[in-house]
């Protein structure tokens, strides 16, 4: 069935997910740095 | 021939429902072909009825189709009793909400979409939350956002945060805001830290905020916005950990420790147990409705004798325990429902006739109404004549128990009374109920005198 959207949903929805997307990216970034300093504390 | 088209089904122009010789069927329309057709190319239906996520169904002789303009007939898997998401307790629209999405992703994977995310488009069947709706799949346009995200934070989201949040009794304002409730609204119904709340702050109060600032300017076709796949897919991963993320902790209520802290004692809970079973006397019916069920436990005994047994109760608390369980434990014949008997759901929508009351949804074989009647009658004002009334028009056999004015569950009903209530007693119970029922069996429960009644409907009840 078609549904209205609605373009304010449609607008937030894009800001959310690179909101999101941008989270998930600097997530990514803590994992890494903190398995290079756990690997270097195990050295 | 549209003279069997089902009352609830007008609204999408890509099919509908429709009864011809008491089969229900669902007519595909030829401008929904392609979607159709993709829908089962693309492995999508078959991956979706594998997982038991969707209603199956077979494709019938076009020959059966309701108007002209039809491109495939199918017959879907019948649901014994329609719900509505008014009448679920937290954890089914919760399971419901992770369904809807988890379809979404699968249906991403596959190059399609949801494009609608309605509450109502799912069911429970065989103790588990099923897609009903095969026309709801359309293609997959690269960069295009989800055009049901609205529809599903209005129909999930929001009851959920509220329920969750705020008060068990919110999930009754699905029944007033059948298209989902306003964001706006469960936005400032919802406590202050729920702004501290990733999910909860972006996808409904910025949410609302966006929709009340965009309502009237909307958006120029040369600046749709556009979204990647990939975003796509987390938006609907965020989902899911909000969705997951809501808890239901509802306070203890009268009913919650009912079963521990009611006046039986172990052999009448026994007895009745094995009453129960004798008047049911091993038969097959179709549907069983247990009237003020509490957490399911007779229920489950009544369950041996049908394909399926509604576990209905007005206390969403012990609703939903009694589907945690059940879901617990693999039960496929129990649908718990939150139905207040003393306001059950009416007919609503469209013409009154979009959303069928309990009555309309009726007659079952069988009801029982274990330990019920005292509430209705004294707790609630319902003269005796009048509950008979209604009980038959829900059910055409009835296993009922009286419990007397004397018993301790009566008295904490009437203790602050003084006299003011209808008339309430064995013989006026005979007499009312005896108007519509035949009296087939009636034996003893406890020494208090409360005593269990088999009735069968009269044929000119």
């Amino acid at each position: 069935m078609y549904v209205d959207p609605g373009a304010g949903s449609l607008i937030i929805q894009v800001f959310i997910a690179s909101a999101v997307a941008m989270a998930a990216s600097l997530r990514r970034v803590r994992l890494f740095f903190a398995g290079v300093v756990q690997r270097w504390r195990e050295r | 021939m549209t003279s069997g088209i089902h009352p609830a089904s007008f609204r999408d122009t890509a099919g509908f429902v429709f009864q011809h010789n008491g089969l229900l069927l669902r007519q595909v329309n030829a401008s929904f072909r392609e979607s159709y057709d993709q829908f089962l190319g693309s492995g999508l239906y078959e991956a979706l009825v594998g997982e038991k996520w969707i209603v199956a169904h077979d494709e019938v002789d076009l020959s059966l189709a309701a108007t002209a303009d039809a491109y495939r007939v199918l017959k879907p898997v019948r649901v014994p009793f329609v719900s509505y998401p008014y009448e679920w307790c937290f954890h089914q629209l919760q399971d419901a909400a992770l369904l809807t999405l988890q379809i979404q992703q699968r249906a991403l994977r596959h190059g399609m979409v949801l494009r609608d995310a309605s509450a109502y488009n799912i069911q429970f069947l065989e103790g588990r939350p099923t897609f009903i709706d095969t026309l709801s799949f359309r293609r997959y346009r690269d960069g295009e956002p989800w055009s049901a995200y609205r529809q599903f934070c209005e129909h999930f989201l929001a009851p959920l945060a509220l329920v969750a949040r705020r008060d068990a009794r919110l999930a009754r304002l699905h029944r007033d805001f059948p298209d989902g409730v306003p964001l706006d609204l469960a936005s400032r119904l919802l406590d202050m830290r729920s702004w501290f709340r990733a999910g909860l702050l972006m996808h409904l109060h910025l949410h609302a905020r966006a929709q009340t600032k965009h309502e009237k300017a909307g958006v120029p076709n040369e600046r749709q916005p556009t979204l990647s796949r990939a975003r796509l897919e987390g938006l609907i991963e965020h989902l899911i950990g909000t969705i997951r993320a809501l808890t239901f902790r509802p306070p203890a209520t009268v009913w919650t420790g009912y079963e521990l802290d009611n006046t039986y004692s172990r052999e009448s809970l026994a007895r009745k147990e094995e009453l129960l079973d004798r008047f049911l006397n091993g038969r097959a019916y179709a549907g069983i409705w247990d009237l003020g069920a509490n957490t399911g436990r007779f229920s489950r005994l009544a369950a041996r004798n049908a394909q399926y047994v509604l576990s209905i109760d007005g206390d969403a608390a012990v609703v939903n325990q009694n589907y945690v369980v059940g879901r617990r434990d693999g039960e496929r014949r129990i649908l718990p429902l939150v139905i207040d008997l003393l306001n059950p759901s009416p007919s609503d929508g469209w013409g009154h006739v979009e959303r069928l009351s309990l009555r309309d949804r009726g007659p079952a074989d069988m009801l029982l109404a274990l330990a019920l009647v005292h509430h209705l009658c004294l707790g609630g004002n319902v003269p005796l004549a009048r509950i008979a009334e209604f009980f038959q028009q829900l059910g055409r056999r009835l296993i009922i128990e009286f419990v007397p004015y004397t018993d301790p569950q009566a008295q904490r009903l009437v203790q602050n009374r003084r006299g003011e209530s209808h008339d309430y007693s064995a013989e006026a119970f005979e007499a009312s109920f005896s108007r519509h029922f035949a009296i087939t069996a009636r034996a003893s429960v406890s020494e208090s005198g409360r005593t269990l009644y088999l009735l069968e409907q009269l044929r000119n009840g």
